[in-house]
């Protein structure tokens, strides 16, 4: 972890969590989407 | 805890002169969140239908309140007073000449609230703090305002003189971030409350005067959505500034890359300004092209908080990670989720998720018609700068204050700071939550308790009203708490040093990129945009105007 | 300047989803034609009852054009005329509004029907009705003090 200059460090977990935020953003979207269509 | 173990080491402080020019703004903003959390409590003990205001005060006269208070003063204020006391820290200590215009400043925008308030009070302007015309507020209520946004543009002056100093004497070299991001989030407002200004100074002030009889009202509403949106991020700078460069210090981390935090926050300066319409979505006679443009553009201004999120959660998985967290999650319990510096701010950030989320879909142009003015949009703020904002800015305050008044955050009050930041949570997710819901359902914001001639529909709304009322409750103790803390802070905390912290680039970054501190490009850019997006629309309102509109006090 | 590679991932992800929604949303608005309602019709606030289609609003039955009814609207604080809308199952409405002094909200609860009435413009939405029931119409753009009484109703039978 505390080699120099390492271009990636682990960074596992933040690519998981901001995965989740953008699912959570796709489907809280999609949901109003279909509300939307479903009314007229 | 760290929070008063911090070592007796050579801080650099704030300057007493600068210090007093902050809490200042401080006190006063504090004193804000009293009375409009007080009209907030009103509010939803109203709309649960159980409760009717004595004395005959109206409900839109405390909307007004709340609204203008925490919208305006509450923000701007606390916003003020963080940037003076980030300045002073990060670029040197103001010159006299400069901290005498943060006073003048500071005077004339109290007395522009002073002002403002008695309107309110004497039910003179319950016009919310929107302000929308034609409803015609007392002239006075107008001035005050004006008078709010002048001293306002005086205090970022003296910051933005502060700045060129440092940059004259420092040929060549980027400027510390914190002093960079100050500047950014003072470019904004002074660039977008021109707009608000030239619709108070030239079409409110005059008319509510009787100098003209008629107000061109679209022309005044787009004037104050241009105003409007770039508003919210400057709200949220601040706290993205805490994020970015006072909480890697808080967990003993680094900052994620200064190039990236630039980046953004410049990307913010370009993209929240031409972006008004998406308020305007469902109104006549702007053409859905344009609305649809600023759409687009509004979508941008989601790419810089995509780069923060990512920003933060890579600063605090390489600082578990040093701390030895292994496995995909095990650093997040290496995290100091004791000290209320960093904890409270967090709630914040977790929940700008929820908020961003319900953002983009807000201005996902036709798809505004689900929500817009429903009371899902209240839900919406109420995450977005009632939390995200306002615990980043009650985690600042636990060092910020201690550190202006030579005090330090005790042990018990950290843990009451917590405590106070769990009662938030679960207030604000409850009265969130069923604003959310039961906007969804067509619940109006801004409207008194009615049960709509009994119709079927609004009976369903009545239970997630009553939620509301217990989530607003729990946040009214919310507030009672924070104002425990800071009067602590301020008067009775023992004496002691405290840091202001400020968090240091990690080695592994690279170099900052001197391009992204060329104002010539970047205000260029900026407004090259905002004619773009707003040139044609705006010509079109002015040919093509329908008659004027005289005023109306219809409260 | 070095980004990450995840940051790569996830800007990538981030972007292509905003492209997405606005391609949804841009397509249906200038494809199908599902905008957000508006209107390019200008007239004097204070001369409303005087001027075609406001002086006489109601429920008009129209023929050969693309909907089957106009709902002409007249708002005013703080009500609404006419106090009461009925339309067939599965008709196409045209929405005419206006407002007579200030700025009014017309929002049909439990439909997308959602638009500002701003003195001096014409706004117009249009629809085809197809859920029957009763629809609580509300002004939801603060008016004074009887904003939260301003209330109509739309019918949908079938």
């Amino acid at each position: 972890m505390s080699k120099k200059k390492e271009k990636n460090p682990n960074l596992k977990g933040t690519l998981y969590s901001v995965g989740f935020v953008g699912l959570f953003i796709l489907v809280s979207w999609f949901m109003a989407f279909y509300l939307f269509i479903d009314r007229f | 805890m760290t929070t008063i173990k911090e070592k007796a080491k050579e801080f650099t402080k704030v300057d007493r002169r600068d210090g007093k020019l902050a809490l200042a703004h401080i006190y006063v903003a504090f004193i804000a969140l009293f009375i409009g959390g007080l009209c907030g409590l009103l509010q939803v003990l109203v709309r649960s239908g159980k409760f009717t205001l004595p004395w005959g005060i109206g409900y839109y006269q405390v909307l007004t309140v709340h609204g203008v208070l925490l919208g305006l003063i509450l923000t701007t204020y606390f916003i003020l007073g963080f940037q003076i006391a980030a300045m002073s820290r990060t670029s040197g200590t103001f010159t006299n000449k400069q901290r005498s215009l943060g006073w003048i400043g500071f005077w004339i925008m109290t007395t522009g609230t002073i002002a403002a308030a008695t309107m309110v009070l004497l039910n003179e302007a319950s016009v919310l703090y929107t302000f929308y015309a034609p409803l015609q507020a007392h002239w006075i209520f107008y001035v005050g305002m004006a008078l709010v946004v002048v001293g306002s543009w005086i205090v970022g002056l003296a910051k933005i003189m502060k700045y060129r100093e440092w940059r004259k004497v420092h040929p060549g070299e980027s400027s510390p971030l914190l002093s960079f991001m100050v500047i950014v989030n003072m470019a904004m407002w002074i660039i977008c409350s021109l707009g608000v200004a030239v619709e108070v100074v030239f079409q409110l002030i005059p008319w509510s005067l009787g100098w003209v009889d008629k107000v061109d009202v679209l022309l005044s509403r787009t004037l104050f959505w241009y105003f409007g949106h770039p508003l919210v991020y400057f709200w949220l700078l601040p706290a993205y500034m805490v994020w970015y460069v006072v909480i890697p210090k808080i967990i003993g981390g680094k900052i994620f890359s200064d190039a990236l935090a630039r980046l953004s926050f410049m990307l913010f300066l370009l993209f929240s300004i031409p972006v008004g319409f998406h308020h305007q979505l469902t109104e006549p006679g702007i053409e859905s092209f344009w609305k649809f443009l600023q759409v687009v553009l509004t979508m941008m201004v989601v790419i810089p908080s995509l780069l923060t999120a990512f920003s933060m959660f890579a600063t605090f998985e390489l600082r578990g990670r040093q701390l030895g967290g292994k496995g995909l999650f095990g650093w997040v319990k290496k995290l100091p989720w004791k000290d209320a510096r960093f904890a409270v701010p967090f709630i914040g950030m977790a929940a700008f998720i929820p908020a961003g989320a319900g953002g983009i879909i807000n201005a996902s142009h036709q798809m505004n018609q689900l929500i817009h003015n429903t009371i899902w949009v209240t839900g919406h703020f109420h995450l977005t700068v009632a939390t995200t904002v306002v615990l980043t800015f009650f985690g600042a305050s636990y060092w910020l204050l201690p550190h202006l008044t030579g005090r330090v955050l005790t042990k018990q009050m950290n843990k009451l700071a917590i405590i106070q930041a769990i009662v938030w949570t679960v207030g604000m997710s409850i009265m969130s939550g069923a604003m959310h819901i039961v906007g969804l359902m067509g619940a109006p914001r801004r409207s008194d308790f009615s049960t709509y001639g009994g119709a079927e529909q609004a009976t369903d709304w009545i239970p997630y009203q009553i939620a509301q009322a217990v989530g607003g409750t729990i946040l009214f103790v919310g507030i009672i708490l924070i104002l425990y803390i800071v009067v602590n802070l301020l008067f009775f905390a023992p004496k002691g040093e405290t840091e202001f912290p400020v968090g240091e680039v990690s080695e592994n970054a690279e170099k900052t990129p001197m391009w992204l501190e060329n104002w010539k490009i970047w205000l260029t850019i900026c407004i090259a945009l905002i004619l773009f997006a707003y040139t044609v629309p705006v010509i079109d309102m002015i040919q093509n105007a329908p008659p004027g509109s005289k005023g109306y006090k219809f409260w | 300047m070095h980004i990450h590679k995840y940051e790569k991932w996830w800007l990538t992800f981030g972007i292509s989803s905003l492209v997405l929604f606005l391609f949804i949303v841009g397509f249906s608005a200038f494809h199908y034609g599902s905008h957000p309602p508006t209107g390019k019709v200008y007239i004097d606030p204070e001369r409303v009852d005087e001027i075609v289609p406001f002086n006489n609003p109601g429920v008009h039955k129209v023929e050969g054009k693309e909907w089957d009814y106009e709902v002409v609207l007249v708002a005013s604080a703080f009500y609404y005329n006419p106090p009461e809308i009925e339309v067939p199952l599965g008709s196409t409405v045209k929405f005419i509004a206006t407002t007579k002094d200030v700025v009014h909200g017309f929002q049909i609860v439990g439909t997308n029907i959602n638009m500002i009435l701003e003195p001096g413009y014409v706004s117009e939405y249009v629809t085809t009705v197809d859920k029957s029931g009763e629809f609580l119409i509300l002004c939801n753009e603060y008016c004074g003090i009887g904003h939260s009484t301003m209330t109509s109703m739309l019918k949908v039978v079938e």
